[in-house]
């Protein structure tokens, strides 16, 4: 995967994470234009001369800068959707939203992976060792003491 | 007990509903344009001149970069919500693109922008506004 195709697949998921819990016509209109956006701009003859990190970057750039106006046009949309309800209920109602969300991911990332005592990676709580540093579950990988060397 | 209640004194005065209503009454006035939807009319101008009556989103960041002299393409954010607010006042109008002509040449269908009469009425006054300060900050757009 190059990096333009990385940074594209990111952009994306950044579209896919803003357009959520809108009305479906808006967030697939939105989605479907950013998608040609984005194929526009890392097929782009004149820039892919340049570099694909060239590319790369500049797409990253216009996703961070656009940050600001994409939540406040969520927002925007959320509102219109919601007619008739206060915007600080629909800004309290997101923020709330956002941080059982955030929450969820947080929760599901520690439950269904551990902590290495020996390189701190974490991993799939599948493995009964490391896949880093092949240290043993709750073990730091360093040999016990006297231990006369591995058979 | 209200959530107010709970927060106390303090906190009451801290309360995002109470300061909303300010950051919303400084909502700008119909018909006045933004510096960036200026840009966006401009370009379309620009591009129809060239013989493209109707164009792209990322086609108009291209236009605006090279006009402005900026080198940078305008924010997927601030672009297409900038669209939306010209749609919404009828300054632009969008149509799809045929999906089965976008398929044949592998790409996803584009959203193919076009400059209203109202738009091309809304740029002029927006320049005669802009006159005295555009003379020496923004060069890239002088009518031809």
């Amino acid at each position: 995967m190059t990096a333009t195709e990385r940074t594209v697949a990111l952009a994306a998921r950044w579209v896919a994470c803003y357009t959520r819990r809108l009305p479906t016509r808006v967030a697939q209109a939105r989605r479907d234009e950013l998608a040609s956006d984005l194929w526009e701009h890392s097929h782009d003859t004149s820039e892919r001369t340049v570099s694909q990190l060239w590319v790369a970057l500049s797409i990253a750039r216009r996703v961070v800068c656009g940050v600001p106006a994409d939540l406040s046009w969520r927002f925007a949309q959320l509102v219109s959707a919601q007619g008739g309800v206060a915007e600080h209920r629909v800004l309290r109602q997101e923020a709330v939203m956002t941080m059982s969300e955030a929450t969820r991911v947080w929760v599901r990332q520690h439950l269904r992976t551990r902590k290495c005592k020996g390189c701190s990676e974490r991993y799939t709580r599948k493995y009964t060792y490391c896949p880093v540093c092949k240290a043993a579950k709750g073990t730091d990988g360093t040999r016990p003491a006297g231990f006369g060397g591995w058979a | 007990m209200s959530v107010e209640r709970n927060i106390g004194v303090a906190g009451r005065h801290l309360i995002i509903g109470r300061y909303l209503p300010i950051i919303w009454s400084m909502r700008r006035k119909q018909g006045v344009l933004l510096p960036v939807e200026a840009d966006i009319l401009a370009a379309g101008l620009q591009l129809r001149r060239s013989g493209q009556a109707r164009f792209h989103g990322f086609q108009l960041a291209k236009e605006i970069a090279d006009h402005t002299g900026a080198g940078k393409l305008t924010a997927h954010g601030t672009l297409y919500k900038a669209l939306g607010r010209l749609q919404d006042a009828g300054l632009l109008a969008s149509r799809w693109e045929d999906p089965h002509a976008a398929a044949a040449q592998g790409r996803p269908r584009r959203r193919l922008y076009e400059i209203t009469g109202a738009g091309e009425r809304a740029l002029s006054a927006w320049r005669l506004q802009q006159a005295p300060q555009q003379a020496s900050a923004r060069p890239g757009w002088e009518p031809t």
